[in-house]
């Protein structure tokens, strides 16, 4: 059975093919079948009964496809549903010029929501259903289905599909007045086909692109786009667009004004147009454009020429669509040759035929050619009426394109303005982002930078003045040490010259008297003066130097404690200065002294000696010993503080060495000569 | 002896005006022939060696030259002139010093015009004589090898009167605390001091012989 149904369509296929022709009888054949079979056979026949009654109101085509989509449902043939219902659109839109019900049939189609998996299929249903829109004057609402098409272009991978989506958007907005959209669409779709290598759609786009800025009076824009349309037509012999690019070139021209660009197109055209395929469709009209453009120029050699050529074959160059360009062309060419009966009455014919057709652009071009005419009879009052149509007219396009100029020249400068806004902005950014990284590193590393210098001039200038305090501090406790001493041997030698003078002689004058207890008295007073000026000052080491004052010392110590003094001295009196001799002397005095006071010692050794640069005084007991920390740790032990000034005094080394229950060393080193 | 007094002739020198002037009259009140006073040592020195007297009565201590040094310039330009110290000190640096230089008197200040006298006498029937506050009691009647004992220190005397008690070296530095060495070293200064023979047990025996002197030094 299913074999018999591809038999019969191939069948009718050829029938087709062979006789062009479908006949009713064929088409109730083809419904006669239907009936006698089912489902998907059924389906395929039904699918081809849309096939060859399409676009033929007279079979009924919109119900036998709405058949065929209902029935494609119920099978689930949802693809087989798409594409008929696609095509019954199409076909009510482009065809019928029903664009109402095609949409109307869109919507309801659309809203079934069927799960259709070829995206082709979709794409191409929804061109068509934004085509049913545009055409109902719907625009916006096309652009939306033009994009859903677009997307389904994509899925498909169909870049014809997606280039048409994109090509029927910037129609859209073109129709809308949006220019700039417009453009951009098509640039994109331009650029779409530059990729895939399609000349011919690249040249329609180019076209179209030329259309829109010759619509809107941008001649310049047009030119460009039409000559590389014309390059690019030529050299892939693609003479459709060629003579498209030409002959809107021309109209162009003709808009502008510019006759002899508009004859050379026309000509050209007609050369190419001449024993191509679409010789039918461009001769009769590129010969009347001549006619009228060689009228105007008032080269009626050549307008005779031309005329003489449309005549020669009136049918084909006179008729039908043509008739109304052919009594344009006769009306401007009587007025150049001056028969203005003759050109006032096609002019006439050419008006109202224009008029009913309610094309404006061309209503317009018939006031001017009546104007003209009659201005040329001198029948003013028609001519002015003519006149004034003509410059209404032409006013309110010229304003409607100065409006959509405007607009476009703003469109497009505050786009270019946003851009060049936004990409300085970006560089500004980028600039500024550099800017304070690079402030903010600055500002890092200076920071760190100061604070690690005021950290060294901080450290540096507490490390210097604690120094410089402490250098003070010494050189104060010295200078105090060594005032100290001058003051003691000042009030030693007073004591002496004044006190001790007059006590020796009250002393001697007592012993004189014999009372023993008064002799004793005195004797005694003078005896403690003695000792305390002694103690303020060795007149000893004043006198016979550093050594005796020692032994002296020494001695008196040994005769007021039951300590065993042990002296080991070599003579080192001339290796040391008087005011270093002092201190040196005051160092083992102090030292002694301790040693009878704390040490509970039982004796005592001091060696005196020079070893090289040096006089090495040590001083040893083997008393009880203290802890050597603890003693020069107490503030309070002032003698130890003063022990360590004198030594730094001379520049020498003291040590203290003290072992508990041991007994301690005091070591002394001092430069000789010091 | 008032010839003597009267036959001597004296040149003093104090700078202190007040003991000068005491010193003057005390000495011209009792017949002494002061040809000369000086208040520094320079003005004595010239003075002794213009006038030339028998005696010079020096205090140690003045201003532009001392009395050392008076003495010593003095003997260079061999003046006969004989040197009474007179001195505040009592310091033994100081009697060391005048015996070094061979100045055989030595009086403190404050002693008595009778010992002034007797100091006088003594140096004019050449003779030392020192102050009585030098001269010690315990050895004043000794030998003169007992007398050497004033020359000992105080731990030379704690280390002599145990030696008289017949305690050994080891014995002494054990009980102290320090060494043999130290002893030894202390036992041959006092050898020294004394004057005795470098042998043996020298100092041991003289200790024990001595022993009753020794322990009451």
């Amino acid at each position: 059975m299913k074999r018999l149904s591809f038999i019969l369509l191939f069948l009718i296929c050829s029938y087709i093919s062979a006789q062009n022709e479908i006949t009713p009888e064929l088409v109730n054949d083809l419904k006669q079948q239907i009936k006698q079979s089912e489902s998907l056979e059924k389906l395929e026949l039904l699918d081809s009964l849309c096939w060859i009654t399409r676009d033929k109101p007279e079979f009924k085509y919109d119900s036998i496809v709405k058949a065929t989509v209902n029935f494609a449902i119920e099978l689930d043939s949802f693809n087989i549903a798409n594409r008929q219902a696609a095509r019954l659109i199409w076909s009510l839109t482009n065809r019928m010029g029903k664009p109402e019900e095609g949409k109307a049939y869109y919507e309801e189609f659309e809203a079934l929501q069927l799960p259709v998996t070829d995206d082709a299929l979709l794409a191409r249903f929804y061109l068509n259903g934004g085509d049913s829109y545009y055409f109902s004057g719907d625009v916006e609402k096309s652009i939306n289905v033009y994009d859903i098409a677009s997307k389904h272009a994509i899925q498909s991978k169909d870049s014809i599909l997606y280039g048409i989506s994109k090509k029927y958007i910037a129609d859209a907005y073109a129709r809308l007045g949006n220019l700039v959209e417009a453009s951009r669409m098509l640039q994109e779709v331009e650029e779409l086909y530059i990729n895939t290598k399609d000349t011919i759609r690249l040249v329609n786009t180019k076209s179209s692109r030329a259309d829109l800025y010759s619509m809107n009076g941008f001649f310049v824009e047009a030119k460009i786009e039409r000559d590389e349309a014309i390059a690019l037509s030529k050299s892939a012999k693609y003479y459709s667009g060629l003579l498209s690019a030409l002959y809107n070139a021309a109209i162009d021209n003709s808009k502008e004004g510019n006759h002899k660009e508009r004859i050379k197109n026309l000509k050209q055209a007609l050369q190419y147009a001449r024993g191509s395929e679409l010789e039918d469709q461009y001769v009769p009209q590129l010969l009347n454009k001549l006619l009228t453009s060689y009228s105007q120029v008032d080269s009626l050699d050549k307008a005779t020429e031309i005329l003489k050529d449309i005549q020669s074959d009136p049918d084909r160059y006179t008729k039908g669509l043509f008739e109304d360009m052919h009594v344009q062309g006769l009306a401007y060419y009587y007025l150049a040759k001056k028969d203005y009966p003759k050109a006032l009455r096609h002019a006439k014919q050419y008006y109202e035929s224009q008029a009913a057709s309610n094309s404006f652009e061309n209503t317009m071009g018939a006031h001017e050619l009546l104007f003209n005419i009659y201005e040329a009879q001198n029948d003013n009052d028609k001519a002015l009426y003519h006149y004034k149509e003509f410059t209404k007219a032409n006013d309110s396009i010229l304003s409607l394109k100065k409006t959509q100029a405007l607009s476009y020249y703003q469109t497009l400068y505050e786009t270019e303005k946003r851009d060049a806004k936004i990409a300085s902005q970006e560089s500004e950014i980028t600039i500024l982002d550099a800017k304070n990284k690079v402030k903010q590193q600055w500002m890092l590393f200076g920071g760190i930078g100061l604070l690690t210098i005021f950290l060294i001039i901080y450290l540096t200038r507490t490390r210097a003045f604690a120094r410089n305090k402490q250098k003070l501090l010494e050189r104060f406790s010295q200078n105090l040490i060594n005032e100290q001493e001058k003051e003691r041997k000042r009030i030693s030698m007073e004591l002496h010259d004044s006190v001790g003078q007059k006590l020796m002689l009250l002393t001697k004058k007592t012993k004189e008297k014999n009372d023993d207890a008064m002799e004793s008295l005195a004797e005694g007073t003078l005896e403690e003066l003695r000792s305390i000026s002694r103690g303020l000052h060795p007149a000893v080491l004043n006198r016979f130097g550093f050594g005796k004052a020692v032994n002296a010392l020494v001695d008196e110590l040994d005769n007021n404690s039951d300590i065993l003094f042990t002296l080991d001295m070599q003579n080192v009196d001339d290796l040391i200065s008087k005011e270093a001799s002092i201190h040196l002397y005051r160092i083992i005095q102090e030292s002694l002294n301790n040693i009878l006071k704390h040490s509970k010692a039982k004796a005592v050794s001091i060696d005196i000696e020079r070893k090289g640069e040096q006089i090495m005084t040590k001083i040893e007991d083997n008393g009880q010993g203290f802890n050597v920390s603890d003693a020069f740790g107490k503030v309070t032990s002032l003698g130890m503080k003063t022990l360590k000034e004198r030594a730094k005094i001379i520049r020498s080394q003291l040590y203290i060495d003290s072992i508990v229950d041991r007994g301690t060393i005091v070591n002394i080193t001092t430069p000789i000569n010091v | 002896m008032s010839d003597m007094k009267k036959e001597a002739s004296i040149v003093i020198a104090d700078d202190h005006p007040m003991l000068l002037k005491g010193l003057y009259d005390e000495l011209t009140s009792n017949g002494y022939n002061i040809i000369g006073q000086a208040d520094n040592g320079m003005r004595a020195l010239e003075l002794i060696l213009t006038l030339k007297p028998k005696l010079a009565l020096l205090d140690i201590e003045m201003p532009l030259l001392n009395a050392f040094e008076v003495f010593k310039m003095a003997r260079e330009k061999r003046t006969e002139t004989k040197f009474i110290l007179l001195s505040y000190h009592k310091e033994k640096e100081y009697i060391l010093q005048a015996r070094a230089l061979n100045i055989g008197a030595y009086l403190l200040k404050e002693d008595s015009f009778f010992t002034i006298e007797k100091c006088i006498e003594s140096v004019l029937n050449n003779e030392e004589f020192f102050s009585p506050y030098f001269q010690d009691s315990a050895l004043s009647n000794t030998k003169d090898e007992l007398k050497q004992l004033s020359h000992l220190t105080a731990s030379e005397v704690s280390i002599l009167k145990r030696i008289a008690l017949n305690q050994s070296s080891k014995a002494i530095a054990d009980d102290i605390g320090v060494s043999i060495r130290t002893i030894d070293k202390h036992r041959a200064n006092i050898i020294n001091k004394l004057g005795l023979s470098k042998s043996t047990n020298t100092l041991t025996s003289w200790a024990l012989l001595n022993k009753d002197i020794i322990g009451e030094l």
